[in-house]
């Protein structure tokens, strides 16, 4: 009679292996076989809540790709990554990365993409909370002081730069029941940023260059580091639109020296 | 009913051996959705309390916290948690408990109970509840894991018996010893869910009213009421799983009205996880449920 320690082992292991029977401890059934319907219902239960879990974190991506190949995907998905707690709203970060090397999918190059949009906005929608502040916080510096103003950017906040219009195939798919186009989808990738300034997550398409200068401020540059690099990358980068769209967005939470 | 949210007091660890004693109102309630909340803000149905998963409320912010804070306002809260793997070999995460200790701060809950069951192992998290086989090195595990949950904490838990699809080889405890064992030598409530034993008792070919008749109810701090899917095993006998997805069944509440009957009117909660009703469906079971609470009133 194994121990505790090893048989919550076997079990686990044989939870995990589909085609394996129950470990020995597990009782037999009267006529001595081995339970399988029975362990079933643990394997089940752990296999759909995980598919669940997903489906609810991927909503575009399961709509993309059907209900049939969602569960695969996402079944192959959980049976190599099971969750590391028991905070169902952090389970999935690995699964962009996993639709980006599942064959299957591979006919869908834009599929990683639109999870990674999901995901950015799982986790805008658990970030800490913080209140944003108006541009005219800019009126406390001089003229002079601005390149040196650094910007504290809401927690929620993140980046998607595409190769794919992955705004336009995520936006498509927001319950109004359109079907996107395919022959009309634009040509090009596409950028977002993605945050949460109250209790509502938003998702705003950006130019490239405006996720750039973005990307900048978040990594801690200086306002004018910032735009310099901007400038640098695309000469017509348009310095006080996108300031005022930085502040409009609710990014800000502080603007300090 | 009129009794809002008042500031609870936190259950102390009674100590061994000592009846429970439930700082929930004893009334009907059902497990809170995050997509009731808005229109339960707006409506504030005559309920005392609400129950939540905490682990659903373990991030940093966002609406989760909003509207259970809103809740909290006007009920009171009782957070039954699903992720501590109390009857796995290895002691309760560390981390997990910081979370729920803040948790439990935070939010002033009447109650905080989790389940005989396990669901972590070093291979990850398994998000279901897992069974144990009940022995007496297990019984004196659990033991061990209550007894730091409470310490760590500061709270006294209530610990719910199982739905469970399959058994262990070997000689087995009761799992009425087993519940009563632990709760005696740790001072832990009980939290006796009639699904369960519903689920449990035909699964195993045990009789419920016996088991309900059985349970040592002065432990009980609080009941749960659920629904089941049924199904078949292997040799095509019954073998009901505790799904949550549907009302439930006259059986069930046969078994509720034995329950207080012998233990008083206690704590009561409809759960309903999945294939989630409209919330007045959910309320409409709680009531039944209240309606029962009432008539054992009326006739004790």
């Amino acid at each position: 009679m194994s121990t505790w320690p090893d048989l919550q082992t076997s079990v686990s292991k044989a939870l995990m292996e589909p085609n394996m029977d129950p470990p020995d401890g597990v009782k037999r059934l009267k006529n001595g076989a081995v339970p399988v319907k029975r362990f079933n219902v643990y394997r089940n239960n752990v296999a759909l809540s995980l598919i669940n879990v997903l489906r609810q974190t991927f909503p575009v991506v399961a709509e993309l790709v059907g209900k049939d190949f969602f569960d695969t995907m996402a079944r192959h998905f959980s049976r190599t990554h099971l969750p590391e707690s028991p905070m169902m709203f952090q389970y999935g970060d690995k699964f962009p990365g996993f639709i980006k090397d599942y064959e299957p999918a591979q006919t869908l190059p834009y599929l990683k993409d639109v999870a990674h949009v999901e995901w950015a906005r799982n986790v805008a929608l658990y970030a800490k909370d913080q209140t944003s502040v108006a541009i005219d916080q800019l009126a406390q510096f001089q003229q002079d002081q601005m390149p040196d103003v650094k910007f504290d950017l809401q927690a929620s906040l993140q980046l998607i730069n595409s190769d794919w219009p992955v705004i336009t195939i995520w936006q498509a798919h927001q319950g109004q029941g359109e079907q996107i186009n395919l022959s009309k989808l634009p040509d090009h990738g596409q950028s977002a940023v993605i945050l949460r300034p109250h209790l509502e997550v938003n998702v705003h398409q950006v130019d490239p260059i405006t996720a750039y200068f973005i990307a900048q401020l978040q990594q801690g540059q200086s306002f004018g580091q910032a735009v310099e690099a901007s400038v640098s990358q695309q000469t017509t980068f348009d310095i006080s639109a996108n300031l005022a769209g930085l502040f409009s967005i609710g990014a800000v939470t502080a603007a300090h020296l | 009913m009129s009794q809002k949210a008042s500031c609870s007091t936190k259950p102390n660890i009674s100590g061994p051996d000592q009846a429970y004693k439930s700082h929930l109102p004893k009334s009907a309630s059902f497990g809170l959705k995050l997509e009731h909340c808005q229109d339960i803000l707006t409506t504030n149905p005559d309920l005392d309390w609400f129950e939540v998963h905490p682990e659903n409320y373990m991030g940093e912010g966002g609406p989760s916290h909003h509207y259970l804070t809103k809740i909290r306002e006007k009920y009171q809260l009782s957070l039954h948690g699903v992720g501590l793997s109390i009857g796995g070999a290895q002691m309760p995460s560390s981390q997990h408990l910081l979370r729920l200790k803040q948790l439990l701060e935070r939010y002033q809950p009447a109650s905080f109970s989790e389940h005989l069951a396990w669901s972590s192992h070093e291979m990850g998290y398994f998000n279901d509840l897992l069974p144990l086989p009940l022995t007496q090195e297990t019984c004196n595990t659990v033991c061990e894991h209550i007894d730091h949950v409470q310490s760590t904490l500061g709270w006294q838990m209530l610990l719910e018996n199982p739905s469970t699809y399959v058994a262990f080889e070997g000689p087995q405890m009761d799992e009425i010893d087993f519940l009563n064992e632990i709760a005696t030598r740790t001072g832990c409530g009980l939290l006796l869910d009639v699904n369960n034993v519903y689920v449990s008792c035909t699964n195993h070919e045990r009789n419920p009213e016996n088991y309900i008749k059985n349970f040592p109810h002065t432990h009980v701090g609080e009941i749960h009421l659920g629904g089941h899917a049924p199904d078949e095993d292997d040799l095509g006998n019954p073998l009901l799983i505790d799904a949550h997805d549907r009302q439930v069944i006259d059986e069930v509440w046969a078994l509720y009205e034995q329950a207080i009957a012998i233990g008083g009117p206690k704590p009561t909660l409809v759960e309903w996880d999945n294939d989630v009703p409209d919330w007045p469906v959910l309320l409409k079971e709680a009531k039944l449920a209240q309606d029962i609470i009432k008539q054992q009133r009326a006739a004790a």
